[in-house]
């Protein structure tokens, strides 16, 4: 087999950072090779990605001892806009990716770029349209994309320039259960078929593993584990079987207890016209770990938004903690709650860390030495107490989420809706997240999750609510799941993926 | 270190365009303040100008300053935010220029050089905002000189204190 | 749709008549001629003024602002009223007629302008003036991102109202701008870098010309209605320069 990537660095530091953020990484990629690559927050993944990208060190600034060698050029001296003769980059966000206003304005921008003619251009992006099951689509205004086809367009607009290696970093991480497989398969296909060589930068890597030849695995900047996705799985397993919670199927007994949310008839239409939620009924109990999932679009969020308060329903009423929401009420209901947003970055704004998880606090008038100690005990929680003074934007994107975890615990909430709080996250953190989540559950406070993760609801909830098209598909106890797998799965929500895991342990993958 | 005048590369012409729509959302928002506060002096609004102004040109420098001051200006025309719209274009234009030409000359590290800077800027662009009093508000001479002038006052001392702050927190997130 | 025809440049060539009249103009009488004409024009192109309907509120708006501002600075004519320091002079009204005329045709032709031609057309009338493409495709851009943004920083208003920053008064609304502000800027700043990561490794600038899917091309109408519309300016001028003369 032919080496594609050959990477040599002793060290790479940014300006002004403490640590180096890769340090003595040495490995090659082959033609035809499926590398996955995972490890925790700040292991330097997407900074190992973006030396094969030719980012590092033509477009972030880093200082680079060693040497990265692509298809036998050195990358320091190859122009990053001629890096697309190499590699094709995808990134986490496709929204970030899609430079035009229409799908094939979009997919035929990299090809402008090379200066190629029209005729050429259009047989490349019908292609790649075909290749990504969007033909058809062309005209279609990117805006109006749901996020697993838009990550389609970018995944059609970087192959349609043919190069390689194909390059992602978390390309999955907004997508439901049903896009982030799809996008798996086509990557298998391409690699498999099309003898395309591909890099993945992955948290959580069970989904994909099974079309892997190879995983690497990444702490503090270096490479601390090769292993072959058989030995990853082996590992991961015996992890799981020590961290994993006890899943508390309280369903049962919490009925009698405190209604801790009361959604009765509610109905959400926003102004474009989009229905959000349709007659939801929902009530969630004191001590419920309640997860919500669905695919995207299908309501969770707007759900959450209005039993928080922040969408008025258009029908309907929202009892929390026994009081109808109410604008007048709202200030003081939300003190007893805490919402965590997907995106840890709509909501850091302070200077430093410890200014950042003392915000909610300050603007409840608590005194100073409480503020301290609860914002030390919570970044120490978190494992961030040592970074307390730091510019949170120096974070990585994991790092950010549990800054942000920890801002909304710092409060002490007596209900938690979280949507997605382990994005960003590996196993590892992903479960000691869960877990303390579960802790608090256990303390007697209630948790919503709203999650994609389908393994950490059937793990850690003690009820599954399933959204289907705005409403509530199904309401059920999770002890119960096994009997609602073929519904669920109907609606593109497939547990019965999760036993890929026993396969992979089994060695029949 | 001197600052620099020109920058080219991607990263300054697509950021001058995604924080040019952040000014000028951000316009919005201290416009609709404004309205509710004193429509006629528009004291937030001028200083979310200078503000952004100044911050644009030292993150991206030029033309980025100048391009993300057309965003502004031709969104604000087409949307009749205000009556002074069409004047934006060159308040924005020179206004920025003027930051870029002083600023390159100093560290930008003290907040005496923001406020050298932000004089430049809000004189300039303050200037041809009085001219739109002049020519659409139809302002005698001297009130529209004297409301812009105190527009510029207070631009120039609050500006100038949150560029240092937030080009320094910038800096430190080391996001540029 | 006739307006579809155009070359952008010709629409160009009329949106600057348009703001040459008014600016230059200074009777209520011409500026309304100004004002009908242009709104003839959309009639006659698009076929309705449709469009406009929804403008008419913020004309209003528009023009609410510069009665407020006339009727407190304005000195010129007789002493109507008198309330303390607050003073109505006769000239207000006229003053304030002709102020909303001008904005309204400076909006009334900006809308035209920007509304008349895709982003892709602008681009390429960029690329007709020499502009280089990697400055000229911004005008894709500003168009794509700005709903998106202005989406993320209702998010952010919401997310820090969750944390329990409250949004009640114009006083909480003034202490709540830095709080979303400061997001919306990292954010911005961290996405505008990934958007030019994902374009330079798509080949953007890599040469000093690309292939757009589609061209301009100036028809012989374009050609004849810009002179038309470039004389007329310059007959303006010369009859308003040589008095001075």
């Amino acid at each position: 087999m032919q080496t594609v990537v050959e990477i040599n660095i002793e060290k790479l530091i940014f300006p002004n950072a403490e640590k180096p953020a890769l340090k003595n990484i040495n490995f090659t990629i082959e033609q035809g090779d499926f590398i996955l690559i995972t490890g925790g927050v700040a292991s330097g993944k997407s900074v190992l990605l973006h030396t094969i990208t030719g980012a590092i060190p033509h477009f972030h600034e880093a200082n680079l001892t060693g040497k990265v060698t692509i298809m036998g050029q050195d990358i320091g001296q190859v122009r990053l806009n001629k890096m697309s003769d190499y590699v094709g980059y995808m990134m986490q966000e496709p929204q970030n990716q899609i430079i035009s206003l229409d799908v094939y304005e979009d997919v035929a921008f990299g090809l402008g770029n090379l200066g190629i003619s029209l005729g050429q251009i259009d047989e490349s992006v019908k292609k790649a349209l075909e290749f990504v099951g969007l033909t058809g689509y062309e005209t279609r205004q990117t805006a109006s994309l749901s996020g697993g086809e838009a990550q389609r367009v970018v995944l059609a607009g970087v192959l349609a320039l043919n190069a390689p290696i194909l390059v992602l970093d978390q390309p999955t991480a907004e997508l439901d259960p049903l896009g982030r497989h799809e996008l798996y398969r086509r990557l298998g296909h391409l690699n498999k078929v099309q003898n395309l060589t591909i890099v993945l930068v992955m948290d959580r890597i069970q989904e994909v593993i099974s079309y892997a030849n190879r995983v690497l695995y990444l702490q503090g900047g270096e490479i601390v584990r090769k292993y072959s996705p058989k030995q990853y799985y082996e590992e991961l397993l015996l992890k799981k079987g020590r961290l994993n919670f006890p899943a508390v199927y309280n369903l049962a007994n919490s009925k009698p207890a405190q209604c801790v949310a009361k959604v009765a008839g509610v109905s959400y239409q926003y102004s474009s016209g989009f229905r959000g939620c349709d007659d939801i009924n929902l009530e969630i109990y004191r001590g419920d770990f309640i997860s919500i999932i669905g695919l995207n679009g299908s309501g969770k969020s707007t759900l959450a938004k209005l039993i928080i308060g922040l969408l008025k329903p258009s029908k309907g009423e929202i009892e929390v903690f026994n009081r109808p929401l109410h604008k007048d009420n709202l200030t003081e209901v939300r003190i007893r709650m805490g919402f965590l947003f997907q995106n840890p970055d709509y909501q850091i704004f302070a200077g430093t860390l410890e200014e950042e998880v003392g915000f909610s606090l300050k603007l409840r008038g608590e005194q100073a030495e409480i503020i301290d100690q609860k914002v030390d005990e919570c970044l120490t929680f978190v494992g961030l107490l040592e970074y307390k003074k730091m510019h949170p934007q120096r974070l990585s994107r994991g790092q950010r989420q549990l800054l942000a975890l920890a801002s909304i615990l710092v409060s002490d909430p007596d209900f938690i809706i979280a949507d997605e709080p382990t994005s960003g996250l590996d196993e590892n953190q992903g479960y000691m997240v869960m877990g303390k989540l579960a802790e608090l559950v256990h303390s007697g406070k209630t948790i919503m999750l709203i999650s994609h993760d389908l393994a950490m609801v059937k793990d850690y909830s003690n009820r599954i609510v399933a959204m289907h098209n705005h409403h509530i598909q199904l309401d059920i106890a999770a002890q119960d799941l096994t009997q609602y797998l073929e519904k669920l799965k109907s609606i593109g929500l497939d547990f019965q993926e999760l036993s890929l895991l026993s396969e992979v342990k089994d060695g029949t993958c | 270190m001197k600052e620099k005048l020109f920058r080219t590369d991607t990263k300054a012409l697509v950021g001058s365009v995604i924080i040019g729509i952040v000014f000028l959302i951000m316009s919005q928002v201290t416009g609709r303040i404004d309205d509710l506060l004193d429509p006629t002096l528009l004291l937030l609004n001028g200083t979310c100008w200078a503000f952004f102004t100044g911050l644009i040109a030292l993150m991206y420098k030029q033309p980025a300053g100048i391009i993300a001051g057309l965003v502004e200006a031709i969104v604000a025309m087409a949307t009749a935010y205000s009556p002074l719209a069409f004047f934006f274009l060159f308040a924005n234009t020179i206004g920025s220029l003027t930051y870029s030409l002083i600023a390159r000359n100093f560290s930008m590290q003290k907040l005496s050089h923001h406020i050298i800077a932000q004089i430049g800027c809000n004189v300039t662009g303050n200037l041809c905002v009085t001219l739109g009093l002049i020519y659409i508000v139809h302002l005698d001479w001297k009130i529209a000189l004297i409301t812009s002038a105190l527009t510029a006052v207070v631009g120039i001392v609050v500006a100038s204190i949150l560029d240092k702050a937030v080009y320094g927190a910038l800096q430190k997130s080391a996001l540029l | 749709m006739a307006l579809a025809k155009l070359d952008p440049r010709t629409k160009l060539a009329w949106y600057i008549l348009m703001l040459y009249f008014a600016l230059s103009l200074q009777s209520a009488a011409r500026l309304g001629f100004v004002l009908v004409v242009c709104l003839l024009a959309s009639l006659i192109l698009t076929g309705s003024l449709k469009l406009h309907k929804v403008m008419v509120v913020i004309v209003l708006l528009l023009g609410l602002q510069i009665l407020v501002v006339q009727l407190i600075f304005c000195r010129q004519g007789v002493l109507l009223w008198q309330w303390g320091i607050l003073k109505i002079y006769s000239e207000a009204l006229p003053l304030t007629i002709t102020g909303i005329l001008k904005s309204t045709i400076i909006f009334y032709a900006s809308m035209q302008f920007f509304t008349s031609a895709s982003a892709q057309e602008f681009t390429l009338m960029l690329i007709k003036f020499k502009i280089p493409y990697r400055f000229a495709m911004l005008v894709g851009l500003a168009v794509r991102f700005l709903p998106l943004l202005k989406t993320e920083y209702v998010s952010i208003i919401d997310s820090q109202r969750t944390r329990g920053l409250k949004m009640e008064n114009v006083w909480d609304e003034i202490k709540a701008i830095l709080p979303t502000f400061l997001p919306f800027l990292y954010r911005a700043v961290r996405r505008s870098t990934e958007i030019a990561l994902a374009m330079e490794l798509k080949g953007y600038g890599r040469s000093a010309s690309r292939t757009f899917s589609s061209d301009l091309e100036i028809k012989g109408y374009d050609v004849a209605l810009i002179t038309m519309m470039l004389l007329v300016i310059c007959f303006s001028l010369v009859y308003r320069l040589l008095p001075l003369l």
